[in-house]
């Protein structure tokens, strides 16, 4: 929300350190507390039936369960809405096929609830990764809206299939006895679910879940720093139904009936606004969330039965408007008010950096950090090479049987007026973009049309003209997860994905001069820095050849001669290859080996920094055009 | 089936896919221009359709209906100011799920208050006179009503239509639609925009509720009724995209036509819908008008 | 940016200080009761408030609060004062049940009065049996509530012609119409199913020459249902039946008339139409209801007349401005039935009130006594049927002319074939759950 403003003073009055454990203290305690609640309903219900004998204490232990069950489903919703960045409407029907699995093994084959219940999160899971696949054909809001289709279609099947009940749905599922008292069921519910619960939470923390989350902070880096996009979110997907699939199973189990109903889209309303009342960045949120709205559920309805949805409405608006948070946030909320109230500044106001990182820069240290890997190619050899390579985006011919070669060891540089296709041709060259014709053939292999993560992982590195971070991990996290992504780590479900290269991270992070801010979120960080954690990624990934899309734009001389400092020494040293795409002539004539000219989407000419200021044909084109800038 | 019948179940069709086109017009141009998924739509909807009835009861015949209309297009369009500025302009930078729920939760209130104003019993009003006759070709009988919805959706079409392409307005909408990260480094006054667009939209909910009340019981669930299937038909044919909108509009209200006379479609003459949706964004993600998106 | 975080936090804590007033003050409204009672006792429903079937949820939750008052102006239930306990269930199952869980074990309702629809009452049904407590049905009416092996709840007990009675009823309008061609339309669920299952096997009784024209599978609309009935109304034209038999309802049945008299404003001449109806489709569209329709009603207040109704109708106008539906008429009653049994039984003991329920008559609104017989716990009430005419002036909504007040004892379903369906002794019509008892060895048998 805030706006990194670039040198403000560091304001709090406490050290960084100590606000982070202060804040981590009260979410522990929230944790225990919320744990120790659901551990005690059943108790505490006793207990109020005491003093009201009219209430049955059923009802809240009963109240609990549901709260679990929505909880667990609640809490797989955010593996794909808080962890992944999905929206997904298609949340209830795996829930309802999970319910369905149950019941309907129950009445038809007189399968054990408990035996269904097994089965439920796989038939779930099944589903999932079936309609999944069609779901992920789409992005972003399509992507949502085609779940959203899918949601109707599985309600449709399930409200008109009458082996399954049809509009009936299954009723009269029974429980083993030892189940059948509200007590025992509750904390057989509580055990299933918080066991799955333990397991949400190791894949999160996995370095699986870092991907998740660099994916949700930004596609496009993430694909670029080598990471299957679609695959991990298809893999997301097919979790987060298999665990709505054990919840809707225990549904089935505690409610003793499963109905079409279940599928019905405006059932995912649940979930959603549930994950939104607790919060989808801490994984327990929702699970706060869910007892919140059970309790105000109950309250509400209660209360207002006319009104119930007036209420809710208010409730739902306030949360988006004021708390958009969560309720788990609300402590930081609560510190705002308390520091206004005491007249200071905002306690959870974060350190601002200072922009100065590039500046700081150790070039020795970073060149040696960084890691990039031996020359596999001989010095002087080709290591990319294009062959006519065109695109036209409609009319306009934007990249035109380009064939290019880009030696090992070079630092190649693209020039040429805007609109030269430069752009489109490093979208070409990563798989941003595929090309209409011709071919790219890197360090040996033809990867023309292949995925940009393939790309990626196959070396070749990118930073962008736009800096392309992931604004809200920290500092170190940007490197860590680019170096798990690199080295093949994010595949794995187990683990700790914080402690893995760890080192090798705040190693990079100090030589590039960020080490003070390795634990701050990098969106936080001044755009000089930012641009200094973008090159820090390039180098993390260890590529042979790295794009730089117009690298020093917006910083000061000292910096950008700098930055090219480092660039140019992980060329000598390190055997980094280079081809980026510059305005500053100065940098280019500095830094560049060879000159390729763009003009209208062709290559115009290519030489020796020197043949190429001396080409009349350059001079006429480009600074022409340049001139024309100038003076306009 | 006779070539008779066949016009006959056509221009049924005609008349679900106009109902259906009406209330989506609006639903798909902010869509497409605000990236927002609009649950509220179906509210203004409703607040409209609500207006016109009891303008239309209380001034009688032709006149009313007309009056109510109007004033239902204007009410309409001031409470989608007062959503967009007062709301939806708050929660622009949040995910987009942040957007669903802030204007589910208006759905929820916007609800509870029709309820409070108008009850919970269904409002019906008689179409004006000069659109309440009923044709006859082939020994069929054909709804005046009908087509006259048809008409409005067809001059709906050509009214958004030119909108888009013929007013500078129409050309910023489209940026909008089509590059939302470009409009905000090339000068336009975004807020104002926004706003325009939502007004509009909001207009067009209200012109959809208006024109639908004669044909319709009005009352206070009407609001999510239709949203499912304008949803559906918006992703069909293209976010943003008034001509994918009608096609859309034009396949599902066919498809529901004939569907349900058919021993073997009727069941599933609303899955088909959700079928070709997802038939369609399988083929082409960004649907049969739409533009694709950036995957990365 | 810092101030719009603040202002953010003051809003918030704005927001907090009103929840807390509101939860506050709602806390403690409900606990005083006057001297002349010995206490409180709740009769719950959870029905529709919001949603698609908020128009009959809330005719009934006013009429059981008239009933309450009613009851408590004659000393109460066994002195106690009665008070109803509402929840809206917004149309969905999911809350219908939590509801019921809410009403029965946190509000201890000593009875409740049966849900709207036919999907909420089957999800209610098992929770209302697991916890012993009297459901008085008085709208939703599949007869598979109350014969179905797995629906089978003795402690719920049916106040209203059930879809076998109703049926029935439709099938003999039908067939005194002397209809050859009908075409049939239904919504696509148990209600629908059911009370067409009924019509069908009652008309081939009553009329065997009749023949329905539309194929069985395109019967039903399928749901949700679409505001458009351009297809079904354009398939009566291609058919051309001599009758059209609905029981679709609500906004279902308002939009396709309408829609239909649009298309064509003699479409109810050429296609005469026999359907369920309610008070609320008539005042719903007023003078534009076609006459001439055969309907067949539940209890309609304006065909039922008598002293009592006559009373009960001017009470409820002047409380609620309104015009009673039949599900107003039949809650009232519902909750009479509970009062009256609870009273002869001196305890709220669900067992003791059921024996003073089954097997007993009780005087209704309807203008007649009906009684719950022990095979299904149905009330043998009737049903009324007629053709709508003008009421000349004295309603603004067409009433019935020629109404007939069916006798429930001519409708109610065969013992035979009741004990038939519980003993599951049916075949299942393609639906594991939806029986049909035309499928009944004593039906076929004849």
């Amino acid at each position: 929300m805030s706006s990194p403003d670039a040198g403000r003073p560091q304001t709090s009055r406490l050290p960084a350190w100590l606000r982070r454990a202060r804040r981590g203290r009260l979410r522990l305690a929230v944790t225990v507390l919320l744990v120790l609640f659901a551990l005690l309903i059943p108790p505490l219900s006793g207990f109020y039936e005491q003093l009201n004998p009219d209430v049955s204490s059923k009802f809240y232990i009963f109240l609990g369960t549901s709260a679990l069950v929505l909880a667990l489903w609640s809490v797989s919703y955010n593996l794909m809405l808080g962890y992944t960045g999905m929206v997904s409407y298609a949340h209830a029907a795996y829930f309802g096929v999970g319910a369905y699995t149950v019941a309907f093994l129950f009445k038809r084959f007189q399968l054990p609830a408990l035996e269904g219940l097994v089965l439920a999160p796989v038939v779930a899971a099944a589903v999932g990764l079936v309609t999944g696949l069609v779901a992920l054909r789409a992005v972003r809001l399509y992507f949502s809206l085609l779940t959203l289709a899918i949601s109707q279609l599985l309600f449709s099947i399930a409200f008109s299939w009458c082996t399954i009940g049809c509009d009936n749905g299954i009723h009269g599922i029974q429980l083993p006895d030892q189940l059948s008292d509200y007590t025992t069921l509750y904390y057989f519910v509580g055990a299933v679910v918080g066991i799955a619960m333990l397991i949400m939470f190791a894949v999160v923390r996995s370095p699986f879940g870092a991907a998740l989350a660099a994916i949700r902070e930004n596609r496009r880096r993430a694909s670029a720093i080598g990471l299957n996009v679609k695959a991990y979110e298809l893999t997301v997907f097919t979790l987060a139904s298999l665990f709505a699939g054990l919840a809707g199973g225990l549904f089935a189990v505690f409610q003793q009936e499963a109905y079409p109903e279940l599928l019905y889209w405006t059932n995912n309303a649940q979930p959603i606004v549930v994950a939104l009342l607790g919060g989808t960045g801490a994984f327990l949120g929702p699970a706060l969330g869910a007892f919140i709205y059970t309790v105000l559920d109950n309250a509400i309805s209660k209360q207002f039965p006319y009104q119930f949805d007036v209420i809710l409405g208010a409730i739902v608006l306030g949360v988006v408007l004021l708390v958009p948070g969560g309720v788990w946030d609300a402590p930081a909320l609560l510190g705002a008010l308390r520091a206004r109230i005491r007249g200071g500044e905002d306690e959870e106001q974060q350190a601002e950096s200072t922009g100065e990182a590039i500046r700081r820069i150790d070039v020795a240290k970073a060149v040696k950090a960084g890691a990039i890997e031996s020359d596999a190619v001989p010095r002087g050899e080709t290591l990319l090479r294009l062959d006519g390579l065109s695109k036209a985006f409609g009319g306009l011919q934007a990249v035109q049987s380009v064939s290019l070669q880009v030696k090992q060891g070079d630092r190649h540089a693209i020039i040429g007026p805007n609109g030269a296709g430069k752009s489109t041709l490093f979208d070409l060259i990563t798989g941003r973009l595929k090309p209409d014709s011709g071919r790219v053939v890197f360090d040996g292999r033809d990867i023309t049309g292949k995925p940009a993560h393939t790309i990626a992982r196959s070396g070749i590195g990118r930073a962008f003209q736009i800096t392309s971070i992931f604004p809200r991990l920290t500092v170190r996290q940007n490197l860590q997860y680019a170096m798990l992504a690199n080295r093949g780590d994010t595949r794995r479900l187990l683990g700790w994905a914080d402690r893995i290269h760890r080192e090798d991270a705040l190693e990079l992070l100090d030589a590039v001069g960020l080490g003070a801010y390795a634990d701050l979120p990098a969106g936080q960080l001044s755009h000089g820095d930012q641009r200094a954690i973008e090159i820090a990624i390039s180098l993390a990934l260890g590529s042979k050849l790295v794009l730089l899309d117009e690298p020093t734009a917006g910083m000061s001389p000292y910096e950008t001669e700098k930055a090219m400092e480092l660039v140019r020494r992980l060329a000598t040293e390190r055997g980094l290859t280079l081809l980026f795409c510059e305005h500053d002539m100065q940098v280019v004539f500095g830094t560049a080996r060879t000159v390729t000219v763009m003009h209208l989407g062709r290559i115009l000419t290519e030489g020796t920094p020197d043949q190429v200021r001396s080409d009349p044909e350059v001079q006429k084109v480009y600074l022409g055009v340049e001139l024309e800038e100038a003076g306009a | 089936m006779s070539p008779g019948q066949l016009l006959l179940f056509a221009v049924g069709g005609l008349a679900t896919a106009a109902y259906l086109f009406i209330v989506t017009a609006g639903l798909s141009l902010v869509f497409g221009a605000l990236r927002i998924i609009n649950m509220a739509h179906g509210s203004l909807y409703m607040i409209a359709a609500f207006v016109t009835v009891v303008v239309a009861n209380r001034l009688g015949a032709s006149f009313g209906f007309w009056t109510g209309l109007l004033l239902a297009v204007m009410l309409t369009g001031v409470i989608g100011a007062v959503i967009e500025i007062l709301v939806l302009r708050r929660i622009y930078k949040e995910e987009h799920l942040v957007q669903l729920l802030g204007t589910y939760a208006l759905s929820l209130v916007a609800a509870g208050a029709v309820r409070l104003f108008f009850g919970a019993s269904y409002r019906t009003v008689r179409p004006p006179d000069i659109v309440s006759g009923s044709l006859n070709i082939g020994g069929f009988r054909y709804s005046g009503y009908a087509v006259f919805m048809i008409a409005s959706a067809v001059l709906i079409a050509i009214g958004v239509y030119l909108l888009l392409y013929r007013t500078a307005l129409g050309r910023n909408i489209r940026a909008a639609v089509s590059d939302p990260e470009l409009l905000n480094v090339s000068g336009v006054n975004v807020s104002r925009l926004y706003t325009t667009v939502f007004v509009i939209g909001a207009g067009l909910a209200a012109l959809g509720g208006a024109i639908v009340a004669p044909s319709q019981a009005v009352g206070a669930s009407m609001d999510t009724d239709v949203l499912v299937l304008a949803f559906a038909i918006s992703v069909i044919g293209g976010l943003g995209s008034i001509v994918g909108t009608a096609v859309g509009a034009l396949i599902v209200g066919e498809v529901i036509s004939f569907g349900l006379n058919n021993q073997y479609t009727n069941q599933f003459a609303i899955a088909f819908v959700f079928i070709i949706m997802a038939a369609v964004l399988t083929v082409r993600p960004w649907g049969l008008f739409g533009r694709p998106e950036q995957e990365l | 940016m810092i101030s719009n975080s603040t202002r953010r936090t003051w809003w918030a804590g704005a927001a907090a200080a009103i929840a807390l007033v509101a939860a506050a003050c709602g806390g403690g409204s409900t606990s005083s009761s006057p001297g002349s009672f010995k206490g409180t006792i709740r009769i719950g429903y959870s029905g529709a408030l919001t949603g698609q079937s908020q128009l009959y949820g809330h005719a009934i939750s006013q009429s059981i609060k008239l009933a309450a008052d009613d009851i408590n102006s004659k000393g109460g239930i066994n002195s106690y004062k009665v008070e109803t306990d509402v929840l809206d269930d917004g149309t969905t199952v999911d809350k219908a049940a939590a509801n019921t869980r809410q009403l029965i074990l946190q509000d201890n309702v000593k009875a409740l009065i049966g849900s709207v629809n036919s999907a909420q009452c089957q999800a209610e049904s098992p929770i209302a049996k697991q916890n012993k407590v009297i459901t008085l049905d008085a709208t939703c009416n599949s007869y598979q509530l109350t014969t179905e092996p797995d629906l089978i709840n003795p402690y719920w007990v049916s106040v209203v012609p059930n879809t076998y009675m109703e049926g029935t009823a439709a099938g003999q309008l039908a067939a005194k119409t002397g209809a050859k061609k009908i075409f049939v339309v239904s919504p696509k669920y148990l209600f629908g199913v059911s009370e067409t299952n009924a019509f069908v096997a009652s008309l081939k009784k009553a009329a065997p020459s009749a023949t329905i024209v539309n194929a069985p599978e395109t019967w039903y609309v399928p749901y949700p249902t679409n505001p458009r009935w351009d297809s079904t109304i354009n398939a009566i034209q291609a058919a051309h039946p001599d009758l059209v038999y609905s029981n679709i309802f609500a906004a279902d049945q308002v939009n396709f008339i309408t829609q239909a008299l649009q298309v064509d404003p003699e479409f109810f001449k050429k296609f005469p139409m026999t359907t369920l109806s309610s008070v609320d489709e008539l005042n719903t569209l007023k003078s534009k209801y076609p006459l001439g329709m055969h309907l067949y009603m539940r209890a309609p207040f304006f065909a039922l007349t008598n002293s009592r109704m006559t009373d009960f109708v001017n009470r409820y106008r002047a409380k609620y401005s309104e015009y009673p539906s039949d599900w107003a008429v039949m809650d009232y009653d519902a909750m009479q039935v509970y009062a009256q049994a609870a009273n002869a039984a001196k305890s709220f003991d669900s067992d003791k009130v059921r024996d003073q329920i089954v097997g007993h008559s009780f005087s209704s609104l309807r203008g007649y006594s009906f009684k719950i017989r022990k095979e299904d716990q149905q009330a043998n009430v009737g049903e009324t049927i007629g053709t709508t005419a003008d009421s000349g002036g004295k309603y603004p909504f067409p009433t019935l002319s020629g109404s007939t007040n069916l006798r429930g004892d001519d409708l109610i379903m065969p013992t035979e074939l009741v004990s038939e369906l519980k003993a599951g002794k049916c075949e299942k019509n393609n639906d594991p759950t939806t029986t049909d008892f035309a499928l009944c060895p004593s039906w076929k048998k004849g």
